[in-house]
């Protein structure tokens, strides 16, 4: 095999599909200086720095004016941050503290009005449609970005216990198994353990390589008499999961009983804040992208007593590991390489229903991002004097992920083709635009 | 999807109980979520099925169904690919003028006797496995090695994920228990009867199981229904995981019992082999494997390992 020929033909493909592009574009009369400026700026984003995201997935929908955006209409006070202008809820005093490091987004509008479809298009970009699986976010920035340190790039925890549909949504979908999340249990229970990380105690280094002879002897025949690329895939997760499972820098990065008790105190020791800390390891050891899900049984679907949910068991822990955890990856050195994002599927009414709850909300909502290069500190666009419907700025969760791509030097105007040619944004946004970065955040 | 209920009208369900959802009333009517007035089953060409009383709206999509034009084609070349690992048109579901079928009589002609025997899927599988296509040697030669479109050799592919799991159950003889993930037993079908095999689950869904997970379970909500491809999760399972450690040291397990038979390392081997492959390993499979199991130190592990090895093998994870 010469190399330099795998080169010739990757380099005369990518030709030829920026020539269909730049052409298809020409012929639409659709191509103008600012999107070839665009185009052109997007071929090498600068500045990139992000290696890795922790996504703390606030499942069910917080309240936007209970939280971020605070308004009359919040049955909270709002309090001043470091940061001179910003407010935000009294229900944050230790993210208040923190503002600096955080960039509020205010004016988010998204689609789907139930948890599902909320959940589909906050980790997709894409409204669900039957038809289709779309990849997820940590999938793209995975398949992207490329594992690092034999760790999964992947990952996601805990896992659902009974609502696996959501799991679903977090997948890779189309772009196969290779960029599917790797599911954790629960990091707070006594028993948590990895399952499959571990050899069992019966199976030592040295059975390892005996197994692998007496297969090579079994595999002789077969792989003689039949040619398959099923052999071929298979033997190249083979090698890595050996690899994986013999070293043991691997198997530490899951284990949290390497963690000193203090600092799982500080984290908490709740669903929450031991699946933040987990997050916070496994980036540290390379993970790409973890998705922090440790609200499932914590939900903030708050359509009945919205203010007791949460002052009392919501805003407390998000509050608390939030803030541990920004303290922990800036003493790490890792704030700079790490971005930061905590959102849920849609924000709350801006009225309060006969059971003094809120309910779903998708048309202005809020979110809080940092780290990996993004600058903190500051609100971008904003809502109504209700915190109902964005007055400035609607932002779509394309613009979002083309943020985050870009602090990663991803190029957010790709489109993936799906096995039967249908072009797939990575950075959708309403109306099938491309979702652009926000500008002052990076 | 799911959590609305608006996909429960396909649902295989009893039709005396309720659909334990709340946008579904007992008399099989849809609700519409928000407004709860009852909804009328519609067909996708706008033809509204007018039910009468108890009888399951499905019955009325599946006559719709077998009225479409590109019905039989479409059922057909799903059969066959089942069968030959791809379908005649490939991928199964982009039927379209730019994507011809490789085979276009044998296509066509596949789809006339579905139509002209009722849609009988049986008898279309009965064609297809009693060809002489389907019983080609996965051997090429040397005019056919190219070859993976014309059917001139089978084409080695991965066992479906129910089936392999079978197959480890069956080699070492330690059988599958399938709980649905309810952790209050009580409840009624918390767990598959004894002796259910994977693939005689019937909603495969509401079942956990972590080997049928990695593997590729058929997913009935969306397209593709199943993604089998090979994954590192698979690799891991099959290095470290429960259905292939676990099953292998299992006491009341095929391996156990042979160590505590009076027979020879060469006898096990040979028992193995038959079970697993269906046919008697060669002189000098049994030569090696005997040597290699014969110096280690301890008889157990080594012949526990030979049997991790023999399911863990292409030949025996492989359709071929």
């Amino acid at each position: 095999m010469s190399c330099s020929g795998c080169l010739n033909l990757t380099r005369r493909q990518s030709l030829r599909r920026d020539f269909l592009r730049v052409g298809s574009l020409g012929l639409l009369g659709g191509i103008n200086l600012p999107q070839l400026l665009r185009a052109a700026d997007a071929q090498k984003p600068a500045n990139s720095k992000a290696q890795s995201c922790i996504l703390l997935w606030l499942e069910g929908g917080p309240s936007q004016m209970d939280t971020w955006d605070p308004k009359p209409s919040s049955g909270f006070k709002p309090i001043s941050t470091n940061v001179p202008g910003i407010q935000i809820s009294e229900l944050l005093p230790k993210l208040s503290k923190r503002m600096d490091k955080l960039a509020i987004v205010r004016s988010m509008h998204t689609r789907g009005n139930d948890h599902p479809q909320g959940t589909h298009y906050a980790i997709t970009g894409h409204e669900p449609n039957p038809a289709m699986h779309f990849p997820s976010l940590g999938a793209i920035i995975s398949k992207e970005s490329g594992p690092r340190n034999g760790i999964p790039a992947n990952i996601l925890v805990p896992q659902w216990e009974r609502s696996r549909q959501y799991e679903e949504y977090f997948r890779a979908g189309f772009l196969g198994p290779d960029y599917d999340p790797m599911a954790l249990p629960d990091p707070s229970q006594k028993n948590f353990e990895v399952a499959d990380l571990t050899l069992p105690k019966s199976v030592s280094e040295r059975v390892v390589h005996s197994r692998q002879d007496l297969l090579k002897i079994v595999d002789r025949r077969y792989r003689s008499m039949y040619e398959g690329a099923e052999h071929a895939n298979m033997d190249g997760f083979t090698a890595q999961a050996t690899k994986m499972l013999l070293n043991p820098a691997v198997r530490d990065a899951f284990d949290l009983g390497k963690e000193p008790e203090k600092v799982r105190d500080r984290y908490g020791r709740d669903t929450v804040g031991q699946s933040v800390l987990l997050a916070r390891r496994l980036v540290e050891a390379g993970a790409r992208f973890v998705t922090a899900a440790g609200f499932h049984s914590n939900s903030w679907d708050t359509h009945a007593k919205n203010d007791e949910g949460h002052r009392d068991r919501l805003c407390p822990p998000m509050d608390r590991t939030l803030s541990v955890l920004l303290d922990d990856l800036q003493e790490r050195g890792l704030l700079a390489s790490t971005v930061v994002l905590a959102m849920g599927e849609f924000g709350r009414t801006p009225f309060v229903n006969p059971d003094l709850g809120r309910d779903h909300w998708p048309t202005c909502w809020s979110l809080a991002l940092g780290g990996g290069g993004i600058k903190g500190g500051q609100v971008i666009g904003s809502s109504d004097e209700n915190g109902a419907y964005v007055t400035d700025r609607a932002t779509s969760m394309g613009d979002i992920f083309a943020t985050i791509y870009k602090a990663f030097g991803i190029d957010w105007t790709i489109e993936y083709d799906t096995a039967i040619g249908r072009p797939v944004k990575i950075a959708n946004a309403l109306d099938d635009n491309t979702g652009q970065p926000i500008q002052e955040l990076l | 999807m799911g959590d609305t209920g608006f996909e429960y009208v396909l649902f295989d369900h009893p039709l005396d109980q309720p659909m334990g959802n709340g946008d579904v009333n007992g008399s099989l009517q849809m609700l519409h979520p928000r407004t709860k007035v009852p909804l009328k089953p519609t067909l996708l060409d706008g033809t509204v099925v007018e039910s009468s009383g108890r009888e399951n709206p499905r019955k009325a999509l599946a006559e719709w169904m077998v009225k479409n034009p590109y019905f039989a084609e479409a059922a057909v070349n799903r059969l066959w690919s089942y069968f030959f690992g791809r379908g005649i048109v490939d991928p199964v579901d982009d039927f379209r003028s730019t994507n011809p079928p490789t085979h276009t009589e044998l296509l066509a002609r596949l789809a006339e006797e579905f139509r002209s025997h009722n849609h009988d899927l049986r008898h279309i599988i009965r064609t297809i496995v009693t060809s002489r296509t389907y019983q080609l040697s996965g051997r090429p030669n040397a005019t056919n090695r190219g070859d993976h479109t014309n059917y001139s050799h089978a084409q080695p592919r991965a066992l479906d994920a129910e089936v392999l799991l079978d197959a480890i159950c069956d080699v070492t003889g330690v059988p599958e228990v399938f709980t649905t993930g309810v952790s209050d037993a009580s409840k009624m079908n918390a767990q598959a009867p004894p002796g259910t095999r994977a693939i005689q689950l019937r909603q495969p869904d509401l079942f956990f199981s972590r080997f049928l997970e990695l593997y590729g379970r058929p997913n009935r909500l969306t397209l593709p229904e199943r993604n089998g491809k090979a994954n590192l999760g698979q690799a891991l399972h099959m290095l470290a995981g429960s259905a292939y450690q676990e099953k292998v040291s299992a006491p009341q397990g095929h391996l156990m019992q042979l160590l505590r038979s009076s027979k020879s390392n060469g006898e096990i081997i040979r028992d193995i082999y038959v079970t697993a492959f269906a046919r008697v390993p060669e002189p000098s499979e049994l030569e090696d494997l005997n040597r290699a199991v014969g110096v280690a130190e301890n008889r157990e592990q080594a012949l526990g390992d030979l049997m991790w090895a023999i399911l863990s093998s292409r030949e025996f994870a492989e359709n071929h």
